[in-house]
């Protein structure tokens, strides 16, 4: 008879069922107050059975909702179970544990409401690898997964080791700040200056005394002698960020500098050396500027020794959930907030706008969000409105056959979905052998 | 000596960083002076801290903490008696009579009361 399914369970059979569970379970009655505790929970919790049961739920289980939304509390009193929310419990070492918890009413044979059991799952090394992951993405303070800069991650400890002039180039905000830092940090110099000056900031007149320093008398008001930024840079690093906005009589001593590694103060008469590495940034096409005839070629040339050209965002939108993910845990520790991500809707919004600022205008948004928040989700009504104008799709010129507007189609849809090709799959109602096979036949490039 | 104690009604509140009331008690040769209920609804955690640093809170006594957020505490020179449980009033005479350590206010899991004391150095 006892074989038989549906056969009654001793005490100790249901313990030994619940110590077999790698799930943490433990129950309550109606007064809080636990009545059981696997295994899992213990070694969870840091809290053995025995002085578990007896003791307040929260006094053992220290979940960071049991003070305000405490998830057992709102399955008893609305019948609802809670499924895989995600919080965090401190463990008896102190530790911050994540954790996953579901609910559920505990009836007894009668179907009266006796009290409620909640299940746990340690997501610690979820958390692990999920921060490993990461990490693979973040090359010295950039984070990028696209294919283009992470060809760009691979160059740069080779391009920093060599002492040659870099030119970089990249719409503004698109970190050319940071790849110069970068630079500056994985070469032997990383332990001298590291000098930025902006040339489009200052004055002809007022850049030259800025570069190369003036000597007493050089000038009114030139009462003592100022050392100029190459100087000041020893053997370090200098930064001329904007080079295509100096002028052409500055061009010619900064093409000195390069070439003989020498220069002349203002109002001096010795010849100084400098052993700074000279690196260039700009958000001009140079080339275009030398072919015009307002930079010269000579110059072009010394600088151009390696280009690194950086994308601009639109045109890397798979880093924009990683880049929203990077800004939000920096606001959160300056603002002192505890917001844990984006709705679903708001990303949506994020992937379809253009960004003509660049990384420095997401960050921007999330700024924005951020001043609005008071929940810890950013949906779209705390985002700028000017996103809403222009997530519009402009008419772009026709495409001129089937297959160009499939391709433009198919590439929008894998840009939306971060390219996952299971979600595209998804969201066009195609299997995914059909997408990979268009992707293939279409020739669309993936990340 | 002003003492806070996190709490959610007459109890103790079991995680300190996610504490909405405290109960500021302002103490004078053992003896209450004064006695205030506060509502820091809303504030992150580092918020708080700065509150309670700001309102000369010498001592929290409390429930559960993270290793982080007491090292924050101790850094910013308060005294923190933490893994406290039980009823907010009970816990104050206990604190004054010298029997905080008493197994009746320690939380489960714990073997004894963490108490750690640190002077800023400012």
């Amino acid at each position: 008879m006892n074989d038989k399914p549906g056969k009654k369970f001793t005490a100790d059979e249901l313990s030994a069922i619940l110590n077999s569970i790698a799930d943490g379970v433990f129950t309550v009655d109606k007064e809080w107050r636990i009545t059981s505790f696997n295994k899992a929970a213990e070694n969870i919790t840091g809290v053995p059975e025995e002085e578990a049961v007896g003791a307040r739920c929260c006094d053992v289980f220290r979940a960071s909702i049991c003070e305000s939304d405490c998830a057992l509390r709102r399955t008893m009193e609305t019948g609802t179970p809670v499924i895989n929310k995600a919080v965090y419990i401190i463990n008896s070492n102190g530790d911050k544990v994540p954790i996953s918890i579901s609910t559920a009413l505990l009836r007894d044979n009668e179907g009266e409401i006796i009290g409620g059991v909640e299940t746990f799952r340690d997501l610690s090394m979820v958390e692990k690898l999920r921060k490993e992951l990461h990490g693979k993405y973040i090359f010295e303070d950039i984070i990028s997964k696209n294919k283009r800069m992470r060809e760009i991650f691979e160059l740069l400890p080779m391009i920093a080791e060599s002492d040659s002039p870099i030119l970089i180039q990249g719409e503004s905000g698109t970190g050319k700040e940071l790849v110069a830092t970068a630079l500056h940090n994985l070469s032997g110099r990383r332990n001298h200056p590291f000098i930025k000056l902006n040339c489009g900031a200052l004055p002809d007149t007022l850049l030259e005394s800025e570069l190369f320093g003036y000597k007493a008398g050089a000038f009114t008001d030139a009462k003592k002698d100022k050392p100029g930024r190459f100087e000041l840079a020893g053997r370090g690093t200098i930064l001329l960020d904007e080079i295509g906005e100096i002028s052409k009589a500055l061009q010619v001593s900064l093409l000195r500098v390069l070439q003989d590694g020498t220069y002349q103060q203002l109002g001096g008469v010795d010849t100084k050396n400098s052993q700074a590495r000279v690196l260039a940034s700009t958000n001009k096409d140079l080339a275009e500027l030398v072919s015009k005839g307002v930079f010269r070629q000579d110059l072009f040339y010394r600088i151009n020794v390696v280009k690194i050209e950086l994308p601009p965002l639109r045109e890397r939108k798979e880093d924009i959930p990683l880049l929203a993910e990077h800004f939000i845990d920096k606001f959160n520790v300056l603002r002192g907030k505890n917001v844990t991500g984006l709705s679903p809707e708001a990303i949506k919004i994020l992937m379809n706008h253009d960004y003509p600022g660049n990384v420095r205008e997401l960050e921007n948004i999330i700024e924005h969000a951020f001043v609005l928040i008071s929940g810890e989700i950013i949906t779209p009504k705390y985002l700028p409105g000017e996103l809403f104008h222009s997530s519009a799709k402009q008419p772009s010129s026709s495409p001129k056959t089937i297959e160009d507007a499939q391709r433009e189609a198919l590439t929008d849809a894998l840009r939306r979905n971060d390219w996952n090709r299971t979600r595209t799959a998804r969201e066009l109602g195609i299997h995914r052998t059909t997408l990979h096979r268009k992707i293939r036949s279409l020739r669309i490039e993936t990340p | 000596m002003k003492i806070a104690i996190p709490c959610r009604h007459n109890l103790v509140s079991p995680v300190l960083e996610e504490a909405t009331e405290f109960i500021i008690v302002e103490m004078e040769n053992s003896n209450y002076v004064n006695n205030a209920r506060i509502d820091l609804n809303g504030k992150s955690p580092v918020q708080k801290l700065q509150y309670l640093v700001d309102t000369g809170v010498d001592m929290i006594l409390c429930g559960a903490v993270s290793n982080s957020y007491i090292n924050s505490i101790t850094a910013k020179g308060l005294e923190v008696v933490a893994w406290l449980k039980g009823d907010v009033d009970e816990i104050l005479q206990a604190y004054i009579s010298g029997k905080l350590n008493g197994e009746r206010f320690r939380m489960p899991g714990r073997k004894r009361c963490r108490c750690r004391h640190r002077r800023a150095n400012y």
